[in-house]
């Protein structure tokens, strides 16, 4: 009896398209990011299995600068300035975790405190991938270019949890 | 990133490699692959790529030409003559279309 109920609990889960909550994320960023100055656009799509994919690529050429899917339930994160692609079943920690791997995403003095909100961190994420990118940098504005202003401040990218009071969210955004 | 930066707009560029990927869509369909089938081919990492390249986001990068011409079964000439068409129009025209009306004029 148990052994049946354990193999019902790891079915795979059907392949579904991304929720709207999921979609309204990535929206999210791409309106931040237009509105830091960055030329970008989304792309977004099924495979033949019914798996969702969704793309950030920049507007002057249409070349992809990050790839997120989930296949099989397990979702993966993949952008070519990262040379590599991660996967995992927490989207949230997936996206700390590849900001962690990559310090030069948000120099982290030792001590602090300050943690972001999901959404900033996925801003953040997608952010780097397209200045990393290459010509972004010259084909963006001085304003995204120095870091400044990627909207921390607006769309509800509150840090939580740790933020010492009266601390500036923009603090750990400037190099 | 395998830039290219060619003087067309962003409409022209996305129209082009919609196109490129419903070719390569066909391709693959007639060969009766399924998109898992051909990223194991050409050896994508994750075959969301494939679908991503079939709605004409991105390009197959230049170094995996060859490898993309043996899993759609054609000469890796034809595969990247075909494939410039919608990547890079412009080389595409002066190699290939240039040399055509020049031949079909001197022939008559």
């Amino acid at each position: 009896m148990s052994a049946q109920v354990f193999a019902f609990l790891r079915r795979p889960a059907e392949p579904h398209d991304w929720s709207a909550q999921e979609l309204a994320e990535f929206y999210r960023v791409e309106s931040a990011l237009i509105q830091a100055g960055l030329r970008v656009v989304s792309g977004r799509g099924l495979t033949d299995e019914g798996e969702p994919w969704f793309v950030f690529c920049r507007a002057e050429d249409d070349e992809v600068v990050i790839h997120f899917a989930r296949i099989g339930g397990r979702y993966l994160i993949s952008a070519p300035a990262y040379c590599g692609t991660a996967t995992g079943h927490d989207f949230r920690a997936l996206v700390r975790d590849m900001i962690e791997r990559h310090p030069v995403l948000r120099p982290r003095p030792k001590g602090d405190n300050l943690f972001f909100h999901p959404m900033a961190l996925l801003v953040v994420l997608v952010t780097s991938a397209f200045l990393k990118s290459g010509r972004a940098a010259g084909a963006a504005p001085a304003k995204a270019a120095t870091g400044e202003a990627i909207t921390w401040k607006h769309r509800g990218a509150t840090p939580v949890g740790g933020r010492r009071r009266g601390q500036r969210q923009e603090r750990s955004t400037k190099r | 990133m395998y830039g290219n930066p060619q003087r067309l707009n962003h409409t022209n560029v996305q129209d082009l490699r919609r196109e490129g990927g419903r070719w390569l869509k066909e391709r693959r369909e007639r060969l009766g692959l399924s998109q898992r089938q051909l990223a194991e081919r050409v050896g994508a990492e994750y075959y969301t790529f494939i679908s991503q390249l079939e709605t004409g986001r991105g390009r197959i990068p230049p170094d995996r030409y060859n490898d993309w011409a043996r899993a759609l079964e054609m000469r890796s000439r034809d595969f990247v003559r075909e494939l410039l068409r919608y990547y890079d129009p412009i080389t595409h025209s002066i190699l290939f279309e240039q040399d055509a009306r020049s031949e079909g004029a001197r022939r008559r």
